[in-house]
Formats: structure tokens, C-alpha cells, sequence
């Protein structure tokens, strides 16, 4: 027979920080997605060193581009606007932290709305890489990142989509509240791990 | 306890009475088990149902895969047969690896970990219930995909790893490696979901007094297995999305297309950088089920607890830097080969400080020559020997002369039925009565032992010599003139007796099942924390649960400890704890059953299978994933027949 008994009825119900379970895992699913992506990269150098001149010439073109280095204007237009996004998810961050429900609400609809514009923006940017998916493995490995990370802006800002929706029918519980800052701490590596893919995809080929 | 802010707050008070426990236990009972019926069935998400699904499901695979290499040994028993042509052989081997790789090995040992780290550290339920039954789905489609693709005659036949060329679009015509493919794919979703979920619940569910210093060693193992699979299974998953690109007509990449500036040795890195760890994500939890079993069988803790944990922490570091070895008959630089001959042979150092911790506890303790502690035995004999050929192909010329041949056959075979089938086949025996309330027969345990035992080393010993003679892998027959016949019909007696050995375990499961010997909670004695539930545990697990003092809390002190109180019977809660010192933290709602899991796994499944003939499926599958999601994430949703209860639960409970 037992003793003693510890009552833990006292503690608090939930965490809105890395003691909570969710954090964890979406943490460590953060780990997977890097690793995966920190394998493209790898594979990205792989094939570079199977190509003379980085990026290969051009030659599907009626004049043949002896150097087709990325374009450079609408890329940069996409990575400033992820960057500006980063705002609106700091402040519903903090927001849900201090249980802001109205700031947590806008500040979700602004987010939306900056991933959609980058989502759009960034099927018109594949143009920019000057090469077709299937053109050769140069073009493949960029086209792969590039929609890899597409990918991710979609179900993440479809994640914002529907912590908007929860926010703007519901009052915000301590439960939610950890929601949000979830999504924002997604929200900041989607943006935070597109900073060096676009150095290596678009400043890259300058360079190496 | 009292330096921490939160738990400052739980305070000592005096035990429930039994009048109390009594109460609680009946709250308890009606909000953690499960709806009746098949939808209840469908939708639990308790990990225990979970995890015995999984080593259910792996172990029919490995019935599947073992009558696989029954028809192997059939071809090869004599020279020039032809009971299976080159096309179905070609099939016949590839999905035999696959199938035991990706659809046995991990899985059984996730299904365990699945099962007993919650209960070993003290918990009620993984830390993410629902997506583990999701895991579950997703892993059994993988598993559906390949069978039916073998039975359709469009099994993959480029070998468990699948190299291009022979596997791209050029010389692998057909649907047979996207079956491959796609298998790869939802397999290792399920493997990585269930390595996030062990890490988060070793991470935040421990038992209060549960410090880093008293978790049990198959714990650490399973963490450390699960923490291996997150930084190696996307490697793979990556490798055989760009081959899966490679090859779908409308997308046409040139990954691994030397003619477009692709490269074929890209695809071998990404494969054996997931492809050699691996062996440690199958070895390290073998290595974990040894020291669970050996305290039990020897009477007393595993000598050199920290030194066997360091040195399994070592051998995942290290596991992640000889990858290259599987290459070493490939270009690579001579620099490249010396640095991954000196890893693969240093992996031994950490493996060698367990082999002789066990020893020494075996040695120290008083053994007690049981079915469990036999496979225990064979696990050293076989394992032993399988890593001595794992030092000899460490070097270049040895594996160079070797490479491709039957005695890389027998050296992966030692070392990996050694290290995990046999620790499983012991574990399954120590286990048993955890699930059933029953014991398995001892004799018919000691059968099985040795039917394998024999069996094993019949079939495998002679391939090192066959291999030596130059007898090649992959290969249909063989003519006569090779003088390879009568070895390799010792080899195919020796499967025979492997056979017979698990036939012998299947009628003991069945039989002892429902007229075994009477368990009780805890037959063995022994001294972890999934011992002091019933058997078979009820849905909740622990009726209050534990407090944790040292590190074998049933041998030493588990009955003067305090009990955890407090938790609301009325809703699914825990306690989590602190990472480092366990301390109490805060409490959380466990979510209910739920129809999304099963959905999300058809939709998975239904997108993979079609992705075999079409592009298109993926983009339709990711908008089916979201809206499933969005379902799950929006509460309130779930059928209400997830809410009843069977007739006994909830007369007790009113």
C-alpha cells in the first residue's frame, strides 16, 4: 500500500511554450523538413560538380544563352515578401502569449493573406529560373527546391487559414493560444530556411 | 522539487483509499477505453490497440516475406531448376528485402516501442495519440501496396535498393518500381511519425522522479533509435521522390540521367546515408531489448547502465559516417575510402563495451536458463559472428573480392537476424503474458529456439563459403559444373528448420493464448515500470500513476512511493514533466478517439497508389490532406458513436 500521495491537481492545464507537447513536435518535425532539405542541397553540390559551367548554356532557346544565371527581380520580390510576413506572425506570437484574441485575428488575416500572395508570386518566379524542370539535372535540382519549398508556403498558410477561421468563430483559450504560437514558429523556419535556399539557388550560380 | 515554479505547486497528501480507488477507477475506465464495434475498433486511439496492430501487421509481413525466401532456397536448392523463372526470382528477392526492411524490421520495433515506452516511463498514452493511429494506417497501405503489386505480377525487381540505372526510366520499364517507390514513401511517413512521437513522450511524459539517470535502457534505446530515423528516413524519402520524377512520363527529371548532367552515385549516397543507418535503427533496438530482458533473466541491473547508454548514443554518431562503405566498389577518391574503412571498423568499440557489459552481467548474475535468455544467447553467438565479417568487409580489398557475392548474403543475415529477430523472438516470449494475462509453453519455446538456432546457421554459415567461392547475389541458378549444389542444398534444408521453427511459435501464440498458464500482473519478477500494470494493461494504464525513486523502481522502493493524484478522471489527463529531472510540469488533455486518423490514412494511401500511374493524384492528395486536416484540427467534428461505451463500462460508471 502506497503511502503518500502527490496532488498535482494544483499545476496549470497547459503550456504555452516548450514545455508543451505540440511544441515539441512540431520541432521536431522542423528537424525532418531540414534534414530534407539540407539533402537537396547536398545534392545540389553533387551536381555541380558534373557541369563544366554552372548553370549549363541555354540551348532550347532559338538564340542560345551562354550563361542563363537566374533572374534575379521577381525572387527577390517573393523572399521580401516572406520577409515582411515574418511581422505579423512575431505579433500574433506575442499575441497569443498575452491572450490578445483582436490582435491574434488580424495579425492571422495579414499573415493569410501575405502567404497567399507569395504562393501566386511564386508560380510565376519558376519562370525566372530561364530553365524548364526537365532540361537537365541543373534545372531539375532548382526546380525541385524551389517547388519543395512552395510546397511548404501552401500547407503552412493553409494551417494559418484555419487557425484564422478557429480564431475568428471562437474565443481564444490557452489550447489555441499554443496553437497560434505553433504556426508562427512554422511560419518563421519556412521563411528563416528560404533566406539561404535563395542564396544558393539565386545568388549560387554568381558565385560557385 | 521545490526549485521549480510548477512544481512547487503538487504538494504530499495522504493515498486514496480504497473506497476512492475504487471511484477513480471506474471514471477512469469510462473515459479511456474505446467505443464497441468496429467504428470504435477503427477509431481508437490508444497506443496499446496501436502498437499491437503494428507488431501484428509486421509480423504477418515477415510470415510473407519468410515463404518468399522459402521459394528462394526452393530455386536455389539444386542447380539448373526452374520453379521460378528470372522475372518472378527477380521480384521474388527484391520484395523479400523490401518487405522485411521496411515492413518488419522498423516496424515491429516502433510497434514495441510504441507499446512499453509509455508504460515503462509511466505514462497513460503517446504524446500524440491520434497521429500515431494515422501512422499506423499510412504504414499498413505501404505494406498493401507492395504485396498487391507483387500478386499483379508489377513487383519491384531492382533489388531492396533499387539503383539506377536499372531502376530508372531507361531499363526499368513498367509500374514495378513505382510500386517501390511509393511503398518507400508511406512506410517512412508511419517510421516518422512514430520516431517523433517516441522522442516527445521519452522528452515530456516521464514519471515525476523519472531523471535522465533512471531511464530504463530500452527507453534510451528506442529515443535513440527514434532520434537516428529522424535525421536518416528523409534521405530516403528524398531519393525515391527524384526517382519517382525520374521515371513519371510527364515529368521526365534528370536526377540521376548521366546524359543530362545527372549522376547515378548521387542516388547511392542519398540511399546509404539513410540505407546504413538504418542497420543501427534495427540493431540499437535489439541492443535495447537485451537490456530489458538480461535483469529480469540474471536477477540484477545491467552492469555498466551508463557505459551501455554512452555506447549506444556512439554508435548512432558513428552509424552516420560509413555509409560509404556500401560504395567502396564504386569511384570514390582513396581518402574517402581510408576514412570509411577506419569508421566502420571503430563502429565495433562501442558495439564490443555492450557485448561485454551483458557478459559481465550474465556472468555476475544467476541466470535462469529460460526461452527468453536462450534467444538472448543465440542473439551473442550469431551476432558475434556477424559482426566479425562486418570487420573483415570494413576493408576495401576483402570487400572488393566479396562484393555482390552470397557471402555479403550471410554477413548481412548474422547481423541482422542476429541482432533483432532473435532479441525480438525473446522479447515476443518475455512479453507475452503483458498482452495476454498468459504465459508461452517453455517447451514448445525451447523448440522454437533451437528449430531457429539450427536452422539459421544451416542456411546462412555455408553462403560465407559460397560467397568465397565466388557464388554471385541476385543470381536465378547456377550451373553444375560450379560444384555450389550440395552447400546450397544444406542451405535450403536449414530454411526448412527455420520454418519449423516459427511454425512452432505461431501454435504457441495461438495455443498459449487461450489455455496458457496463468501470468499474473508480473511473472517474471522483474524490475521496469510496465510490470506494475495488470496484464493485459487496462486502457488507462496505471490506476494512479507512479512516482519514480531509482532506476529499477519495482526491485527497489515502487511501493513506499508516493502516487500521482489530481489528474481529472473525467477527461484524458496527464502529467507531463520536465525534460532533464522530470519534475512535474503541467497537465494535459489527451484528445479523444477519432475517425481523422483512419481518413487521413486512406487519403495517404489512396494518393500513393495512384501516384504509381499519374502525376496529377499528388496535387488532388494534397488538397484531400489539407481538408482531412482541417477536420482534425476543428474538434467536435468526431461521429457520435465514438462516445458510447460498452453496457458494463457505463452501468459502472453511473
Amino acid at each position: 500500500m502506497n503511502q503518500k500521495a502527490l496532488d498535482v491537481s494544483a499545476l496549470p492545464e497547459s503550456a504555452l511554450d516548450h514545455r508543451s507537447t505540440i511544441w515539441w513536435g512540431n520541432t521536431w518535425l522542423l528537424v525532418i523538413e531540414t534534414t530534407m532539405f539540407a539533402l537537396l542541397v547536398a545534392s545540389y553540390l553533387y551536381v555541380r560538380l558534373n557541369f563544366p559551367a554552372w548553370p549549363p548554356p541555354l540551348t532550347t532557346r532559338s538564340v542560345p544563352v551562354a550563361n542563363p544565371v537566374p533572374l534575379l527581380t521577381l525572387p527577390t520580390i517573393v523572399l521580401g515578401v516572406l520577409i515582411v510576413s515574418l511581422i505579423p506572425a512575431y505579433i500574433a506570437d506575442r499575441a497569443a502569449l498575452a491572450m490578445k484574441e483582436r490582435t491574434v485575428r488580424l495579425m492571422f488575416a495579414v499573415l493569410v493573406a501575405l502567404g497567399v500572395l507569395a504562393a501566386v508570386l511564386r508560380f510565376r518566379e519558376f519562370h525566372s529560373l530561364q530553365f524548364s524542370w526537365n532540361d537537365n539535372a541543373y534545372a531539375s535540382i532548382c526546380w525541385t527546391i524551389v517547388a519543395m519549398h512552395l510546397l511548404h508556403i501552401i500547407v503552412a498558410t493553409a494551417e494559418n487559414t484555419a487557425m484564422l477561421l478557429w480564431a475568428l468563430t471562437h474565443s481564444l483559450d490557452r489550447k489555441h493560444a499554443r496553437d497560434v504560437r505553433v504556426s508562427a514558429a512554422y511560419w518563421y523556419w519556412v521563411v528563416g530556411i528560404w533566406i539561404l535556399l535563395y542564396l544558393l539557388i539565386y545568388l549560387g550560380p554568381r558565385f560557385i | 522539487m521545490t526549485t521549480h515554479e510548477n512544481s512547487a505547486k503538487a504538494r504530499l497528501v495522504d493515498a486514496p483509499t480504497p473506497e476512492q480507488r475504487e471511484e477513480h477507477r471506474k471514471k477512469l475506465m469510462r473515459t479511456w477505453s474505446r467505443a464497441p464495434g468496429l467504428l470504435g475498433w477503427l477509431c481508437t486511439t490508444n497506443h496499446k490497440e496501436i502498437a499491437l496492430r503494428y507488431i501484428v501487421t509486421a509480423f504477418v509481413f515477415f510470415l510473407l516475406a519468410g515463404i518468399l525466401a522459402l521459394l528462394m532456397r526452393l530455386q536455389l536448392s539444386r542447380p539448373d531448376l526452374h520453379v521460378l523463372g528470372p522475372d518472378l526470382y527477380n521480384q521474388v528477392f527484391t520484395t523479400h528485402g523490401t518487405a522485411m526492411m521496411f515492413l518488419f524490421a522498423v516496424p515491429i520495433m516502433e510497434g514495441l516501442a510504441l507499446y512499453f515506452v509509455p508504460l515503462m516511463i509511466g505514462s497513460r498514452n503517446v504524446a500524440f495519440p491520434r497521429l500515431n493511429a494515422a501512422g499506423y494506417y499510412i504504414f499498413l497501405s505501404g505494406g498493401l501496396i507492395l504485396f498487391a503489386g507483387l500478386i499483379l505480377n508489377v513487383g519491384p525487381d531492382a533489388g531492396w535498393f533499387a539503383y539506377p540505372p536499372l531502376s530508372g526510366p531507361e531499363y526499368g520499364v513498367g509500374k514495378r518500381v513505382d510500386v517501390w517507390s511509393q511503398m518507400i514513401t508511406a512506410t517512412e511517413i508511419s517510421a516518422l511519425i512514430a520516431s517523433v512521437e517516441i522522442v516527445v513522450t521519452v522528452f515530456k511524459q516521464r514519471a515525476p522522479g523519472m531523471s535522465v539517470d533512471r531511464i530504463p535502457i530500452f527507453v534510451w534505446s528506442m529515443l535513440i533509435t527514434a532520434f537516428m530515423t529522424i535525421f536518416a528516413m528523409p534521405a530516403v524519402m528524398l531519393v525515391t521522390t527524384m526517382l519517382a520524377l525520374d521515371r513519371m512520363p510527364h515529368v521526365a527529371t534528370h536526377f540521376f540521367n548521366p546524359a543530362e548532367g545527372g549522376d547515378v552515385l548521387l542516388y547511392q549516397h542519398l540511399f546509404w546515408f539513410f540505407g546504413h543507418p538504418e542497420v543501427y535503427i534495427i540493431f540499437i533496438p535489439g541492443t535495447g531489448l537485451i537490456s530489458a530482458l538480461l535483469p529480469a533473466f540474471c536477477r540484477r541491473p545491467v552492469v555498466g547502465h551508463t557505459a551501455v547508454v554512452l555506447a549506444q548514443v556512439a554508435t548512432a554518431f558513428i552509424g552516420f559516417g560509413l555509409w560509404v562503405h556500401h560504395m567502396f566498389a564504386t569511384p570514390i577518391p582513396e581518402l574517402g575510402r581510408s576514412f570509411f574503412t577506419a569508421a566502420s571498423m571503430i563502429i565495433a568499440v562501442p558495439t564490443g563495451v555492450q557485448v561485454f557489459c551483458w557478459l559481465a552481467t550474465i556472468w555476475t548474475g544467476r541466470p535462469q536458463w529460460r526461452p527468453p535468455l536462450l534467444f538472448v544467447m543465440g542473439f551473442f553467438i550469431i551476432f558475434v559472428l556477424g559482426g566479425l565479417t562486418g570487420v573483415m568487409l570494413a576493408s576495401v580489398p576483402i570487400d572488393l573480392q566479396v562484393h555482390d557475392t552470397f557471402f555479403v548474403v550471410a554477413h548481412f543475415h548474422y547481423v541482422l537476424i542476429g541482432s533483432a529477430v532473435f532479441p525480438l523472438f525473446g522479447a515476443l516470449h518475455y512479453w507475452f503474458p503483458k498482452w495476454t494475462g498468459r504465459l508461452m509453453n517453455e517447451t514448445i519455446g525451447r523448440w522454437t529456439f533451437w528449430l531457429f538456432f539450427i536452422g539459421f546457421n544451416l542456411t546462412f554459415f555455408p553462403m560465407h563459403i559460397l560467397g568465397l567461392e565466388g557464388m554471385p547475389r541476385r543470381v536465378y541458378t547456377y550451373a553444375e559444373r560450379t560444384g555450389w549444389g550440395s552447400l546450397n542444398l544444406v542451405a535450403s534444408l536449414g530454411a526448412l528448420f527455420m520454418a519449423a521453427g516459427a511454425l512452432a511459435f505461431i501454435y504457441n501464440v495461438m495455443r498459449s493464448r487461450r489455455c496458457g498458464e496463468k501470468a499474473g500482473d508480473d511473472p517474471w519478477f522483474a524490475d521496469t515500470l510496465e510490470w506494475w500494470t495488470s496484464s493485459p494493461p487496462a486502457p488507462y494504464a496505471f490506476l494512479y500513476p507512479p512516482v519514480v525513486g531509482s532506476l529499477s523502481p519495482l526491485w527497489t522502493d515502487q511501493n513506499s512511493q508516493p502516487v500521482v493524484v489530481g489528474l481529472d478522471a473525467k477527461k484524458r489527463e496527464i502529467l507531463t514533466t520536465t525534460i532533464l529531472e522530470a519534475l512535474p510540469d503541467h497537465k494535459h488533455e489527451m484528445p479523444s478517439d477519432s475517425i481523422w486518423p483512419l481518413l487521413l490514412g486512406l487519403v495517404v494511401g489512396g494518393t500513393m497508389s495512384s501516384i504509381i500511374f499519374h502525376p496529377l493524384p499528388f496535387v488532388i492528395g494534397v488538397g484531400l490532406v489539407l481538408l482531412v486536416l482541417f477536420g482534425w484540427f476543428w474538434r467536435g467534428g468526431e461521429p457520435q458513436v465514438l462516445e458510447r461505451r460498452s453496457p458494463e463500462i457505463e452501468a459502472e460508471a453511473a
